[in-house]
This record gives C-alpha cells, structure tokens and sequence, in this order.
C-alpha cells in the first residue's frame, strides 16, 4: 500500500511540473501590450508635414504597423494590409528605422495602406512604445489606449483570432 | 548574491570594449552603467543582454540607460524603466512578486521533495 503512494505522488508531482511548462509555453507574454498609452510625441510624417499623437484620436479602432523597408516579413503582410484597407480599417504607420526615399518609393510601388505615416527615423517613438523590431501592430482605442499588441506579421488568422475579439468587445 | 551574479556575467560574457564607447562623470556612473547592461537583457535575442548585443533595439536600450545614468536616475528607476517599455522578461533578475513567486521558491520545493522521498526510500 506505501509502495503505491511512493509512486504515485512523485508522479503526480511531475505531471504537475510539465501542466505548468506546457502551460507557460502557449502563454504568450510577448503579446501583452506593456506600453498602453501613446505617448506625446512630435515627428514629421513622410511628407515632411508636422505629426503628432493627435492623429490617433479621429476613428474609435486603429492600428499602429511597424514597418520599414529593409524589413522582410513587412512585405509579407503588406497584402493584408491592404485587404484591411480596402475593408475601411484606418492604418497609421509606424515607418520604423528607415530612409524616406526608399519608404515613399515602397508605397508607390506595393501600394499604401497606410492613413498617414509617422516617420520615426531614430526609433524615438518606436523605443516609447516598446518596439523592438519589425513589423509589429498595435490595436488603439479613441482614448489613445493601446488595446493589444501584435509581435510579428499580422494575417487573416492574427486578425480573427486576437484583434477582432478586442473590437467586438 | 547579486555580487556574485555579477561575477558570473564577466565570466560568462567577454565583450568589454564598447564600454569604452561611452565617457562617464565618475567611476560609479560606469559600474552602474556596467551592472545595467549585464542585467538587462536584448527583448530580440533571447538569452543575451544589452550589453553582449548588436542588434539595434539592444543599442537603443544602451544608450537610454546611459542618459538615464547621465541624468542621474537609480539603478531601480532605470530598470523599472526599461521593463515598463519592454515587460518584466528582459529583467534577467525578475522582479519578486506574486507572479514570480514560484519562480523563486520552486528550487527549494524540488530539493525539499527530492530529499523527502529520497530518505523514505533509502529507510524502507
């Protein structure tokens, strides 16, 4: 009968131990956006023309997209961006780390799903929201709250799954 | 134990050069600036710190810490700085809360265990 109970409960201790790996693997802390207020900020989009954190507050849900040219997996979910585009969605750009020449040449040439674009050449803007890298998305709210944040490409998946339940909340 | 912590990270890690990149007002400054970067890590590249990175978010986070350090901010504010930027995973030592409870503690209830059923056997 004690034989029994050696056993078991070592096993019901690791089988507890790999529930919680399992577990903190699929819990993605990543995502969970740190930052969730945009904060001030005085940039110049890729016009040239005066921007700041007032260009958030026009529609109820928008997106930040982190991007830049030298960045691949921004040309990979550049078509849905597109796709969101044309379904009305207002995309404000984050053009991350970039040179302004090649950034209005990308646009022209794939397409502009972008409402406007900030230009954020030195990553200032970027380092405050806690980019590290490209593409990232943000969704944000009218009061200027960062809702969710997205590490990676974004697709029709990422979309339904994690961004749309933050709308239809 | 944070003394030897930092020990550890100069064994471990042996790019001291681009310290010198940076001028500090008083040898405190640049131990802090030291610790800082050893203790931070790159949100990127998982498993290595600011200090031992290029890549460019790396860069950027050296260079807030320096101005944080050049404006006088304390090691704590510093990093509780970067960790409200970037979460509480590029704290190579994580802060002790509830969250993190088991993190701390679960080394301790693994011996504990160990030893208990260990001597249980060993008696029958």
């Amino acid at each position: 009968m004690k034989k029994i109970y050696l056993i078991a409960l070592p096993l019901a201790f690791v089988g507890l131990i790999s529930a919680f790996f399992i577990w903190n693997l699929n819990y993605e802390t990543r995502d969970t956006p740190i930052v969730s207020d945009i904060p001030d900020f005085k940039l110049t989009d890729l016009n040239g023309r005066k921007i700041d954190q007032s260009v958030f507050e026009a529609d109820e849900y928008k997106l930040i997209n982190v991007w830049a040219t030298w960045c691949i997996n921004c040309k990979l979910e550049h078509g849905f961006l597109m796709s969101l585009k044309n379904e009305n969605f207002n995309i404000i750009g984050l053009n991350y780390k970039d040179n302004l020449e090649k950034a209005n040449k990308w646009l022209v040439q794939f397409g502009n799903p972008y409402k406007k674009n900030i230009f954020d050449q030195k990553g200032e803007l970027g380092f405050e929201l806690g980019v590290a890298g490209a593409p990232e998305t943000y969704l944000v709210n009218k009061q200027n709250k960062i809702l969710y944040k997205h590490v990676g490409i974004i697709n029709e998946d990422v979309w339904i799954q994690k961004f749309i339940p933050f709308i239809n909340e | 134990m944070n003394k030897l912590l930092f020990l550890l990270y100069f064994v471990s890690s042996f790019s001291f050069a681009e310290i010198n990149l940076y001028s500090f007002k008083s040898e405190s400054q640049k131990e802090l600036f030291e610790e800082l970067t050893y203790e931070i890590g790159c949100p990127l590249c998982a498993g290595s710190n600011v200090s031992g990175s290029s890549a460019p978010i790396a860069l950027d986070i050296k260079e807030f810490i320096y101005k944080e350090i050049v404006n006088g901010k304390t090691k704590s504010e510093i990093k509780d700085q970067v960790a409200g930027k970037f979460g509480d995973e590029v704290l190579f030592a994580p802060p002790r809360n509830l969250s993190t409870l088991l993190l701390y503690f679960f080394p301790l209830v693994l011996v504990f265990f160990s030893l208990f059923f260990l001597i249980k056997v060993r008696n029958k």
